[in-house]
């Protein structure tokens, strides 16, 4: 990770003409962010399917699986952090970071990624298609996703932000970590998909989950 | 609180999903052809795997299940074990139950063979206070030793088998189901392994198992149930057993 983001931060810094400063930081967490996001996708696409043999022989609650794919990917998270805070230290912007609000804003995406993998879980132990699909998509939204790039360079078609639910995801832990401003719709967004998000996936849990172990 | 299996009508139906149904571009694109394909079921086939299957154990029951491949049996004990739910009747159960369905079931081949013990026993539903307490005791039976230490990759298949075993049979069940009577490891395992088996069977007040070995029934079973398309005969002396 470190060597991807020095990398492309010795490339974007002329390209875009800004100054490592700016640049490092933002970079750097929001690469953080988005590998906490994209993983847990991933790797929640997987739940139930890796956990087929064991689901199969006995009564373990099935959200035990859900939590296992969320825990993995915080110890991953907490491992990349160590960079980060290394990088917060020599650069300054430690300073200016907020865990206040740092905190509940990777609670909020906790709580947004959980509902994701239940759901992801479910639809991809059925249609045996999905984990590609995912994956295809997650490597679409990284490129359309403020990561390697910052929105204010985008003028026209603010839609392809505004839109973009992983802008808000990666929003709520980078702004608070780098000292920026939030983006203010992006708590109302993230509540808002939290609330929606677990009723749907609680509802297909309800209908399908006689039928997931079959499914494996 | 005693031990008891009581079951009244159990059926159970599962969705049998071919290459086709498996692809979730294919099934949209069907929605769109022609919707009436796709609202029947997916096009899945239905197999009713159990059809009515009344059961009543208590302490002291030994089951055996007989009947031929595709009857029902390992069906039978996935239900019991908790793993599939009922469409109908009931099924009420009654005191701990450890499935030794599978024993290799949970293992992580890049963790230790420690890791994969403790890994193993949370799977089968132990406490961390009764892994801590069992741990010595497994390694010491599994016979593997310092190989413990290694990841599980690096180890031979019948490595592994005792591994497997000796941590599955570290729990104290109340209800026990078996699928098939568990030879693992070279003569002399196999003599200890027997030997732990039976005392598990011995120590625990419930236990069903399904054989094709008249012999093995015999020995370890007082009542047997003939399984056919699915459909369970009535519950048996073993003395019964042809």
């Amino acid at each position: 990770m470190a060597a991807l983001v020095g990398g492309l931060t010795l490339l974007n810094t002329q390209l875009f003409g800004i100054s490592t400063q700016e640049y490092l930081p933002w970079i750097a967490v929001g690469f953080l962010a988005w590998g906490l996001i994209s993983v847990t996708m991933l790797e929640g696409a997987d739940t139930f399917i890796a956990a087929g043999g064991i689901l199969r022989q006995g009564s373990i609650p099935m959200m035990v699986f859900v939590w296992r794919v969320l825990l993995r990917n915080l110890i991953y998270f907490a491992h990349n952090l160590v960079v980060i805070i290394i990088a917060a230290f020599v650069l300054g912007f430690w300073k200016k970071a907020n865990l206040l609000l740092g905190l509940p804003g990777l609670l909020l995406v906790l709580v947004n990624l959980s509902w994701v993998v239940v759901l992801l879980g479910i639809i991809s132990a059925r249609f045996r298609d999905v984990p590609q699909i995912v994956a295809s998509v997650m490597q679409l939204a990284l490129f359309m996703t403020p990561v390697f790039w910052m929105p204010g360079k985008l003028t026209q078609h603010r839609f392809i932000l505004e839109a973009n639910p992983f802008y808000y995801l990666v929003d709520a832990i980078r702004s608070p970590m780098i000292g920026e401003a939030l983006d203010p719709r992006t708590p109302v967004v993230l509540i808002a998909a939290a609330v929606l998000g677990w009723i749907l996936a609680f509802g297909v849990f309800t209908v399908t989950r006689r039928r997931i172990v079959h499914f494996l | 609180m005693t031990s008891a299996i009581s079951a009244q009508g159990l059926t159970l139906r599962f969705p049998v999903y071919g290459v086709d149904n498996r692809s979730l571009k294919k099934y949209l694109a069907r929605i769109r052809v022609g919707g009436q394909l796709a609202a029947s079921s997916g096009g899945a086939t239905m197999v009713t795997a159990l059809r009515g299957v009344n059961l009543s154990l208590r302490a002291g029951d030994r089951l055996g299940i007989v009947g031929s491949n595709g009857s029902g049996k390992t069906t039978l004990l996935r239900t019991l074990a908790g793993a599939y739910m009922p469409d109908e009747g009931r099924l009420e159960i009654h005191g701990r139950v450890a499935s030794l369905l599978d024993l290799q079931v949970g293992l992580d081949p890049s963790a230790t063979g420690i890791e994969n013990i403790r890994l193993r026993c949370l799977v089968a539903g132990m406490s961390t206070a009764e892994i801590n307490e069992k741990l010595p005791q497994i390694a010491e039976f599994s016979g593997l030793g310092a190989y413990l230490a290694m990841p599980l990759k690096t180890y031979s298949a019948g490595m592994l088998a005792r591994l497997a075993f000796a941590a599955a049979t570290a729990i104290d069940a109340d209800i026990l189901l078996m699928d098939e009577w568990i030879a693992v490891g070279d003569a002399d395992f196999q003599e200890q392994a027997h030997e732990r088996l039976t005392s598990l069977v011995e120590s625990a007040r419930i236990l069903v198992l399904a054989s094709h070995n008249p012999q093995i029934l015999k020995s370890f079973c007082n009542k047997v149930i003939r399984m056919e398309g699915g459909k369970a005969g009535p519950i048996m002396p073993i003395e019964d057993l042809d």
